[in-house]
């Protein structure tokens, strides 16, 4: 199947969904609604990112939600500390880069399966901070914390502007950059991209770097919208990006994603949860519900490839 | 001829996604016959083999096989009417042992839901024994050399009593001694009546075992003779339906300086060592052996595949070369064996293909110019007559033949110094082989220095000013163009206490 046909799915799904909530509810399409809605799945979208480029190279990070929780805390403890918001901020995206560049350290250089790698700092992560914070929330946090010491609307305009930017400027970089295309390669057939000079470890080490570091600055970002910080946010989160990225189209062997279909997505599982609650559904169907989308996106990618294996009985 | 048919197929067409594979083949098999099936990638011969297996539905025409008239066929029941099929590729599963491998085949639907290991055992050491070799049945699969799964595969094929065995070019991974011990097997089943379709590209192998040939083009049934009123030439002519030339292109070229040297490479990691040679800008220098001698090992090394602390001399200068980056900096390319897994990716465009070992060349601060890519691979396309409509289409849409080209382009698009060529024509129709070969001496003029790896005698003779031969990981000999032959390559790649030596210098 062809990746526009997928993303023209997707995207009747959505609006779908949208004529639903237009005929059936009312409140939904509220600017509150709406930019709340943006801002609690703006780390969904920009993690998805950096997994759309892990899942091109043919891996998998489930370690992200953990990162982000320990940005949260490192931003938080940071800034309760009187380090300034901005330092603070930075600290913990570089934490962010730290704890990705640690998974593509084991995974590329000591070459320990991404799952199993990811999976070891996905636990120990979440419980070294767990046993740090002994479970305590982060409070007083300085004045000028919250909202960066901006409006909410100006914040939230900070915020589209940093998603539009990450998503643009990656979507670009993939088709046009080299390093772009050695992404694209490795992940097709990492044996070939080896042989024709792309230093096929570098560029699994770096898309876990980066993913690393949006998971912080989607942490930085995240927790300045409260005025404490909770020690286990992100619970769950991988398994959404994932989930957003698996269902924009991206093939999990690796090779084929596009950032469209990962946009897309995103949209749609952010859209699924909030849309239950104003159809007055039980909110014990959504992850039901995201299930099945996946199963039906995946299975979608899998009638394709049988269907592409078939007409590959060509002569050789 | 046609004593007892066993295969007879008549008008079968085939088509994928509006391509017609086949446009009417017919074609039929004798028992204790060696038909051999030729033809240019693409000409339809798996498309063939795979419906005879079953694993294909024809479109129209007729199938009969051992008198049965086939109407609706499912590879259970091709198996049941005794059709086999060995393809190039030993398809066993790596990490069962070749008794288990055996037994998967052939106790299908046996009752009783616990496993006679003895009774595996001895039927996997019987008909080993069978086919002649000492394998031990313990053995994992995957532990095998190429040549020892296919001679698995033909046990199978053995222990499920078949009458029709279909070979698709069975001998492209076996190296010559092996592909003796093939034929002794083709020749013993002869006597036993079992019919073979044989498929290759080596029109040696062919004129050697087969008793009747069938010329397959675009589709189509051309010829059907006797091997004996057939020659090489004229099948050539036949499958490309036009003459070639000459087969090996070569020319003489003034060589020039000395352009990359080794002195005693050892590498313990790949088991090479003492390893020492030359080669002059200009000139090709052949690489025969045996499979598994050391070359394609060497070729890695030598191209930072493998890590290796033996200095290497280019230009006179001693080089470490850790990466296949470094070793493109430094004017090296390397057309690896097997196009599919290590040459080219294969979803990626032809002209991203082509531009991937040199994308500086068409980029500015990082940023890909795609349309100066573009316009480079379209400039490959024509050039190198890649039959494609346009650069822009995925390389998995070529035949093999073609998305050979495409691996060489991205070669010859970083301006090498030095070319290392792993079996650039192996799985290659015979148009495309030549255009190949015209390629490689053409490099050579320009004053390439280029090493040549090849399993194919012919090819090395022809083509290569020295040859080194392998054996054992290191170069057991260097011969000359004008001293080489056939049975000096094999003496030196099979050591002198071998027999076959003896053979060969009779021959």
């Amino acid at each position: 199947m062809n990746p526009r046909i997928r993303e023209a799915g997707l995207l009747l799904t959505i609006v779908a969904l949208m004529l639903l909530l237009a005929w059936r509810t009312t409140g939904f399409f509220s600017a509150a609604n709406l930019t709340d809605l943006f801002l609690a799945n703006m780390p969904v979208m920009m993690i998805a990112v950096g997994m759309m480029m892990v899942i091109l190279t043919g891996e998998i990070d489930i370690s992200v939600g953990s990162i982000f929780a320990i940005s949260s805390v490192v931003m938080g403890k940071c800034a309760s500390t009187g380090v300034p918001i901005w330092l603070s901020g930075l600290i913990a995206c570089a934490v962010g880069v730290l704890l990705g560049a640690l998974n593509g350290r084991l995974i590329a250089y000591v070459r320990i399966p991404s799952i199993v790698a990811t999976l070891a700092t996905m636990v120990a992560l979440r419980d070294g901070l767990r046993w740090y914070t002994q479970g305590s929330w982060i409070q007083g946090l300085p004045a000028g914390f919250q909202w960066f010491g901006m409006s909410q609307s100006g914040f939230t305009g900070l915020c589209v502007v940093a998603v539009v930017l990450i998503t643009g400027l990656t979507a670009l970089g993939l088709r046009n950059l080299r390093m772009g295309r050695a992404i694209v390669a490795t992940g097709s057939n990492r044996m070939a991209a080896c042989a024709a000079g792309i230093d096929a470890r570098r560029v699994v080490f770096g898309v876990f770097a980066v993913t690393g570091g949006l998971a912080g600055l989607s942490a930085v970002l995240n927790s300045v919208r409260f005025n404490q910080i909770p020690s286990n946010s992100g619970l769950g989160l991988e398994l959404k990006v994932i989930a957003a990225v698996a269902v924009g189209g991206a093939a999990i062997t690796g090779g084929s994603a596009t950032m469209t279909g990962t946009v897309l997505g995103v949209i749609l599982l952010s859209c699924i949860g909030s849309a239950l609650t104003f159809l007055g559904i039980n909110a014990y169907w959504e992850k039901a519900i995201q299930g099945g989308i996946i199963l039906i996106a995946v299975a979608a990618d899998t009638l394709k490839l049988q269907r592409r294996d078939h007409a590959k009985t060509l002569p050789a | 001829m046609p004593t007892n048919l066993l295969l007879r197929a008549s008008a079968i067409t085939k088509s994928f996604a509006g391509v017609h594979a086949l446009k009417g083949v017919s074609f039929e098999l004798a028992e204790g016959e060696v038909h051999a099936l030729v033809g240019e990638n693409g000409a339809g011969k798996s498309t063939f083999t795979r419906i005879v297996t079953g694993a294909l539905k024809a479109d129209s025409g007729e199938l009969e096989i051992c008198g049965q008239k086939i109407a609706h066929h499912s590879p259970q029941q091709a198996r049941a009417l005794g059709v086999a099929a060995i393809h190039q590729q030993p398809l066993l599963f790596p990490h069962l042992t070749v008794a288990e491998n055996i037994a998967l085949s052939l106790e299908n639907g046996e009752p009783g839901w616990s496993v006679n290991w003895k009774r595996r055992y001895e039927q996997a050491r019987e008909l080993l024994h069978r086919v002649g070799v000492d394998l031990d049945p313990k053995r994992l699969a995957g532990s095998l050399s190429m040549a020892e799964q296919q001679i698995v595969e033909i046990a199978k094929a053995i222990g499920a009593q078949a009458k029709i065995l279909l070979m698709d070019e069975p001998t492209a991974l076996l190296t010559d001694r092996e592909v003796d011990q093939l034929f002794r097997l083709i020749g013993q089943f002869r006597q036993e009546g079992v019919g073979m379709v044989y498929i290759s590209h080596r029109l040696e192998e062919i004129q050697k075992i087969a008793d009747r040939i069938t010329v397959l083009r675009d589709g189509r049934t051309i010829a059907c003779k006797d091997a004996a009123d057939v020659d090489r030439g004229g099948l050539i002519e036949l499958m490309v339906g036009r003459s070639l030339a000459s087969i090996f292109p070569k020319r003489d070229v003034t060589l020039g300086e000395t352009a990359l040297e080794v002195r005693n490479l050892n590498n313990p990691r790949l088991g090479l060592h003492d390893i020492s040679f030359s080669v002059k800008r200009g000139e090709i220098l052949g690489m025969a052996g045996l499979v598994g001698s050391g070359r394609t090992e060497l070729a890695r090394t030598l191209f930072g595949l493998s890590s290796c602390s033996s200095p290497i001399y280019l230009n006179g200068k001693p080089v470490r070369i850790g990466s296949p980056a470094q070793a493109i900096g430094m004017g090296m390319g390397y057309l690896p064996e097997d196009r599919r897994q290590h040459g080219l990716i294969l979803e990626m465009q032809l002209d991203e293909n082509i531009s991937m070992a040199s994308l500086n060349e068409v980029s500015r601060w990082g940023m890909v110019q795609r349309g100066k890519e573009a316009r480079q691979g379209e400039e490959y396309v024509r050039e190198l007559r890649i039959k494609a409509n346009t650069a822009s289409v995925a390389a998995q849409t070529l035949s093999g033949g073609n998305q050979q080209k495409v691996a060489l382009a991205r070669w010859l698009a970083i301006h090498p110094q030095i070319m290392i060529l792993d079996e650039p024509t192996q799985g290659v129709d015979v148009g495309s082989k030549s255009e190949i070969h015209e390629l490689i001496v053409q490099m050579a003029e320009r004053g390439v220095a280029i090493l040549l790896i090849s399993s194919e005698l012919p090819e090395v003779l022809g083509m290569c000013d020295r040859i080194a031969v392998f054996r054992d990981r290191t170069i057991a000999g260097t011969l000359l163009r004008d001293e080489a032959t056939q049975a000096g390559i094999m003496a030196l790649a099979f050591g002198h206490a071998d027999p076959l030596l003896q053979e060969a210098e009779q021959a």
